[in-house]
């Protein structure tokens, strides 16, 4: 009935215009235009000013180390001392995971020539384990992952994925009300030059 | 590592005089003797008829005599680190377990016994953690836990991590067994906070949400960037420290043409601004004695409570869509029948 409604933002707008969560159409998003309407008027929490000078420690909250392989042994071997080591180094493993293994399979002919009758299958197994470890400061992240990177079997790969925490830069303020709330010869400049960027870009 | 384990003597004889046998001075000549004498015969290549005396045998190879495996010697409270500090393949003769490694398929093979270690291909193929037992993770742990640093208290929960350091920055490193260190997909940078750690105003607000379109998730009140346009990491970083920067200071911009918006357009239903307002006053209006001596703010006030009850329902009918549809039009139309005194 009216255009805020679902059916009509997929209908009426761009795809590119409308939002996210109205394309999933799960009983979530029927409420997007009510939810974003309360976030309008949602007051920014208070930012503490932390110092945070160039050189210091980075710190990771989440840090996940993916390690594939051909042979789940080789991997339950390297389970074991990457939980001994973090128990012996103080850095918190969070879980272990184990997704389930990747085979790729071909079949093809057992003979070089004719034969067409007899096939040989085949397939190579990728096994999968994942550790997730919280709450790790850059230093003790680069030492843990160095000894553990060095003792990393043959053949097996390894995936870090890290989770850096890190705060606004201190230019990220509202603009002074004089410039916000200007004349139209103002914004017409701003205009221009956002022209003007846009050319240059 | 100590070298106890040599148990040999070397002692040199230094008062005696030493003979050096040098490769230019063989002991007793080697040559053919056609050859000996004081002018020899060019040779330039070796005649098949030519031989050395007479046909000997076939020499079988000579072993050298191997001594008993070194497992024999060990003792079992040996420290096992002194004896594999480092990863290498796997030596029979060092380690002290009897290990088997194979399948043996009748009792031709092997006797139909299990394969043991001594030359057992398969075992020095795989890869073994001799070298990472828990006493080896131990000194090695010590002496790098020097270099570890504390995670500080006051970030104790993730609430706390939002509050003081509200961006979480995601990146990948990939590490394989291939001739190149590089992996493009490591280039990849992943900005991630929540909109209400930064300030903004209603205008702000909804003009940003509009900019990001798909990197907002409303569900959780987060924006996303990823960044991967630039071939180094640290210029995807600052491509997105850029975007972001320059995404907060457009929403606060209002541009020229942002006053054509219309009813459509709105970002939530403001009554105040409606047309359903505006009826309102014409009905009202029209109900009173005087219409034009009538002032739209004291009609207004003459019904407040209506009015407001009125308000409230139409704009949860706007907003809230089709979540609790029923009860809001329900709702509606009683507002309405009250407001208009008029009964079904």
């Amino acid at each position: 009935m009216l255009a805020r409604t679902v059916v009509n933002q997929i209908f009426l707008l761009k795809t590119s215009q409308i939002p996210f969560s109205a394309l999933s159409l799960t009983c979530r998003s029927i409420t997007t235009a009510a939810r974003l309407k309360k976030q309008l008027n949602v007051a920014a929490t208070p930012r503490p000013h932390i110092e945070r000078p160039s050189g210091s420690d980075e710190l990771y909250k989440r840090l996940g180390v993916e390690v594939r392989g051909h042979d789940p042994a080789v991997l339950e071997s390297y389970e074991r001392f990457v939980r001994l080591v973090s128990t012996e180094l103080a850095v918190q493993l969070v879980n272990v995971e184990n997704p389930p293994f990747f085979t790729e399979r071909w079949t093809l002919l057992r003979s070089k020539f004719a034969k067409k009758k007899y096939w040989r299958e085949y397939e190579i197994r990728t096994y999968y384990k994942k550790f997730n470890f919280k709450h790790i400061t850059g230093s003790t992240a680069d030492t843990f992952l160095e000894y553990v990177q060095r003792n990393l079997p043959e053949g097996i790969m390894m995936i870090v994925e890290r989770v850096r925490l890190e705060s606004f830069r201190d230019n990220l303020v509202p603009p002074t009300s004089s410039f916000s709330s200007s004349s139209t010869t103002t914004t017409k400049t701003t205009s221009e030059k956002t022209s003007q960027e846009q050319d240059t870009s | 590592m100590s070298l106890l384990y040599l148990r040999l003597q070397l002692t040199l004889p230094s008062h005696h005089l030493l003979f050096v046998r040098t490769f230019r001075q063989p002991q007793r000549s080697t040559e053919p003797k056609s050859q000996i004498g004081e002018f020899r015969l060019l040779q330039l290549t070796k005649s098949k008829t030519n031989r050395n005396g007479s046909m000997k045998k076939r020499i079988r190879p000579k072993f050298k005599e191997v001594p008993p495996p070194r497992y024999l010697r060990m003792s079992t409270d040996q420290d096992w680190t002194n004896v594999w500090p480092t990863a290498t393949t796997f030596k029979q003769s060092v380690v002290p377990l009897p290990i088997t490694q194979g399948y043996v398929a009748s009792d031709k093979e092997n006797k139909g016994l299990p394969l043991e270690k001594y030359a057992n291909a398969e075992l020095m193929k795989i890869p073994n953690f001799f070298h990472l037992t828990p006493n080896h993770i131990k000194k090695h742990c010590a002496a790098i836990k020097k270099y570890c640093t504390p995670w500080p208290e006051q970030l104790d929960s993730d609430e706390a991590c939002e509050y003081y350091l509200p961006i979480q920055i995601t990146t990948h490193d990939y590490l394989n067994s291939t001739p190149s260190i590089r992996d493009s997909r490591a280039r990849v940078v992943k900005f991630n906070f929540k909109l209400t750690q930064l300030q903004f105003d209603e205008h702000a607000r909804d003009k940003f949400i509009r900019l990001a379109g798909q990197r907002y998730n409303a569900d959780t009140d987060e924006l996303t960037l990823v960044a991967d346009k630039c071939p180094y990491r640290k210029q995807n970083y600052d491509y997105a420290q850029y975007l972001l920067t320059a995404l907060y200071f457009e929403s606060w911009k209002i541009e020229n043409w942002e006053v054509d918006k219309t009813k459509n357009d709105w970002q939530a239903y403001y009554w105040d601004k409606s047309p359903s307002r505006a009826r309102l006053l014409d009905i009202l209006k029209a109900s009173e004695q005087n219409p034009s001596s009538v002032d739209s703010n004291s009609v207004l006030d003459h019904n407040k409570k209506l009015v407001e009850r009125y308000r409230a329902s139409i704009t949860r009918v706007q907003d809230e869509g089709a979540e609790n549809e029923l009860k809001n039009l329900n709702d509606y139309k009683n507002d309405v029948l009250s407001l208009y005194n008029l009964k079904l």
